[in-house]
């Protein structure tokens, strides 16, 4: 169970992030609905693209690495069943994502950094808005040491014997989530803040771009990555069967491990600055990185099978309906790879450089990363919070039908509002415009799509407020002793495993390797050439 | 069958890993950089080993095309930047003001007026300077202005660019009611049809880099020049930046924005 100072811990971690989400989640929908038929334009687009910025930020920078960070020492505890080393560290660590957070967002309602959470470069926003992003980077690299000194803890007592399932995963995303910001805190330190101090005066955006692409890759697997711990670990326990393999899990985390950031040139196709010989060598490792989806999607399947037939379930497709279907994890789980696949889809096709031409920075490319990011991995943060809430409040949640509504709404909401978007996309309505006179014939067309789409947002807001609701809702007001929390148990339970299955060095290695074979060139090629910097622009009130 | 010791285990599984993301890469790295870029036509690298640098990401090395020879078939000489002619001492404005003498019978003696005409005053100093050398060269064609331009030489094309662009404006001389509220295409452009805003280049921006400013010029002047840019009778616009746009204006649309133009 959880000692008391790290429960405390955790839930702090989960509800800023919660309350960031909700916040964020408003914003995106005034977003839709200033842009859609529904109403008069309101001739400002400085407005438009403050919103733009803040929900990106929240949502990309601030609502899921809390999310990782509190399932993180929560798995510490849980699984390796030893208390989190580091509370003060911890705390810290918290509270610079909070004063991160505080801090970049001023500016963005002041309308000082209305750069969009992707930075563009050369557009130059306030200073403060990168440095709480900074802080926030910051704050997350004390969770991934924490993690990392914690099993290094662990094994000592323990030595060869395998580690927990959860805290493998878990650990794997951390050293992801510590390379792959490097990218970004690179452009940010050197390059982009310096602009924004005013020591200089020009930027190398190509050489920029090509830093976050490092980071902007990655990135969404770190996001991924409580998802598909939640997917091996909590799913099999929570329906009552068991995990069909540990030893593909391992392997699916590795795989991320290694192939989620050499990558991110996949970003930057139709970026000039990068060879085309680059850009394929990414779009091959990026197909790589599809084999742990497919693994898990095989794993996750098979091992949702034995509990189907563990409950009494028969026939090649029957045993289906046997399933638990009453149980939040269950539908989560299903409307989560319902989600993915259409989401995954979409991402083979931007995968590939020349279907990217065609929607590239069309609104193709943002129903695809809300119908993924948004749709098949926040379920699955709902869904976890939803698993362990009781052990973290020591209360039951009471409303339970309403979990399974709350769900629902999400997923429906989430199709309604990405599909269409989808296809405005491939209409050639492009990505962050604020304003569309959808009178002019041309594109009348658009209008019946977005007011759509506009409708499934409203419907994902009720789904966000529904999660409040529901977590506030514990039954009693004191704490109860809640069953021992355990994780899923696998057919096979690992006794003896290869020491690259119990161990990161290998991975790390290829990972920096690969690193360095796919994001070498270009970066020392920009270093060295002389004339790749452009004044930079800074935005805000007139000076 | 005994089990492996784990030290085999970790050779093999390590072994097969590297090797793995080795093959992969080499693969990928000889069809993205040796079959692919050697194979493509069209391409202006030159030789195997530059086929390779480019797709790479190495910059080639610039080849510029051939400009065509006439005047008439280039749309200019020059490129203007708003830093482009240094600060203007007293001397060059001076020069530049008795050159002007004879420029105030069309242009007046304040640079401005309320005929076809363009103002002068206040405009920036690189502009004056290309249309005139593009008046010289024939890459503008106007039956007064050419002679004019004709006789000046570079140093007195400098000077009245120093004169004008320091001549205080007095405007709007033309009070035009309707000119309050920017019309769409000033603020917006016409996205569908690929104009981009006026304001977007014409903005109210006093560090304009490289386009007129268009505050307080006359109707006629405005209309006439967007009708000669779209039927490409005017064509010293370097990347045909103005022409594009001029191309998909209606008449309505002329009138409209010069009309804006013309009363602030």
């Amino acid at each position: 169970m959880f000692s008391e100072p790290s429960r405390r811990l955790i839930l702090a971690h989960f509800w800023v992030a919660f309350i960031a989400f909700l916040a964020a989640l408003f914003l995106g929908e005034w977003q839709m609905f200033m842009r859609s038929p529904l109403t008069a334009w309101i001739s400002n687009p400085d407005w438009y693209y403050r919103s733009v910025t803040a929900h990106g930020s929240a949502m990309g920078y601030v609502f899921p690495t809390l999310v990782s960070m509190g399932f993180g020492y929560a798995i510490i505890e849980l699984s390796l069943k030893q208390t989190l080393i580091g509370h003060r560290w911890a705390w810290a660590g918290l509270a610079m994502v909070v004063a991160g957070t505080v801090t970049a967002m001023l500016p963005v309602s002041m309308g000082l950094a209305s750069v969009l959470y992707t930075f563009y470069p050369p557009i130059i926003g306030n200073v403060f808005y990168y440095l709480g992003i900074v802080l926030v980077v910051l704050g997350s690299w004390i969770w991934v040491a924490l993690m990392v000194i914690n099993l290094r803890a662990w094994k000592k007592r323990h030595g060869a014997i395998p580690i927990p399932l959860p805290m493998f995963a878990s650990v794997a995303s951390a050293y992801l989530w510590g390379w792959t910001s490097i990218g970004a805190t690179i452009e940010i330190l050197f390059q982009i803040l310096p602009a924004a101090f005013g020591w200089s005066t020009t930027i190398d955006a190509g050489l920029a771009r090509i830093f976050f692409s490092w980071t902007l890759h990655a990135i969404v697997y770190f996001w991924l990555m409580p998802a598909y711990i939640a997917f091996y670990t909590l799913l099999p326990r929570a329906i009552g069967g068991r995990l069909y393999s540990d030893v593909m899990a391992r392997l699916s985390f590795v795989l991320f491990l290694v192939f989620s950031m050499p990558i991110g040139m996949h970003h930057l196709f139709q970026d000039p600055q990068v060879g085309a010989g680059i850009k394929f060598l990414h779009a091959v490792f990026t197909a790589m990185v599809s084999i742990p989806t497919l693994l898990t999607i095989f794993t996750i399947c098979a091992s949702v099978e034995i509990a189907g037939r563990l409950r009494g379930g028969t026939g090649l497709f029957s045993w289906i309906s046997a399933l638990p279907w009453k149980n939040p994890m269950m539908l989560a789980v299903t409307f989560s790879f319902i989600l993915l696949g259409f989401g995954g889809a979409g991402g083979l096709i931007n995968m590939s450089n020349q279907l990217d031409f065609v929607v590239h920075n069309t609104q193709w490319i943002t129903g695809h990363f809300h119908l993924i990011f948004g749709g098949a991995i926040v379920i699955m943060y709902f869904a976890l919070a939803y698993d362990l809430w009781p052990h973290l409040t020591g209360r039951e949640l009471i409303l339970g039908r309403m979990m399974r509504t709350q769900l629902w709404l999400w997923f429906i909401g989430m199709i309604v509002m990405t599909f269409p978007w989808h296809l405005t996309g491939i209409m050639g309505m492009p990505r962050r415009m604020a304003y569309f006179d959808y009178a002019d014939p041309a594109l009348a067309a658009l209008a019946l799509p977005v007011i759509m789409s506009v409708i499934g947002g409203l419907l994902l807001v009720l789904s966000g407020c529904l999660f409040m609701w529901i977590l506030l809702n514990v039954k009693g007001s004191e704490q109860k002793a809640m069953p021992e929390f355990c994780f899923s148990a696998a057919v096979h339970p690992p006794t003896h495993l290869p020491v690259a299955l119990n161990g990161f060095t290998l991975w790390l290695a290829l990972m920096i390797g690969l690193t360095i074979t796919n994001y070498g060139f270009p970066i020392v090629q920009l270093l060295r050439l002389g004339q790749t910097s452009v004044p930079a622009i800074h935005v805000g009130p007139p000076r | 069958m005994t089990p492996l010791p784990s030290s085999v285990k970790k050779n093999r599984l390590t072994a097969i890993s590297v090797g793995v993301v080795l093959a992969v890469g080499s693969v990928a790295a000889g069809i993205g950089f040796v079959w692919i870029p050697t194979s493509q036509n069209g391409s202006t690298a030159t030789g195997f080993f530059d086929a390779i640098c480019s797709a790479a990401g190495v910059p080639l090395a610039y080849r510029p095309l051939k400009l065509a020879a006439t005047a008439t078939n280039r749309p200019s000489d020059i490129m203007t930047a708003n830093w482009a002619l240094g600060t203007h001492d007293d001397k060059e404005i001076a020069r530049g003001a008795a050159l002007a003498m004879s420029c105030t019978a069309c242009h007046i003696a304040h640079g401005t007026n309320a005929t076809a005409f363009p103002n002068l005053a206040g405009q920036v100093d690189a502009v004056i300077y290309k249309q005139l050398n593009d008046f010289k060269a024939g890459h503008r064609i106007n039956p007064i202005m050419q002679p004019i331009a004709m006789s000046l030489d570079d140093r007195s094309m400098r000077d009245l660019a120093a004169y004008y662009a320091d001549l205080p404006r007095t405007y709007p001389l033309q009070a035009i009611e309707d000119s309050l509220q920017p019309p769409a295409l000033v603020r917006n452009g016409a996205p569908m049809r690929g104009v981009a805003a006026c304001a977007s280049c014409h903005g109210d921006s006093k560090n304009s880099a490289f386009t007129p400013r268009l505050d307080g010029m006359p109707v006629e002047y405005l209309t006439t020049q967007l009708t000669n840019f779209s039927h490409a009778e005017r064509h010293n616009d370097i990347n045909q930046q103005m022409r594009n746009v001029a191309r998909h204006l209606s008449a309505t649309d002329i009138v409209d924005v010069s009309r804006f133009y013309a009363g602030r």
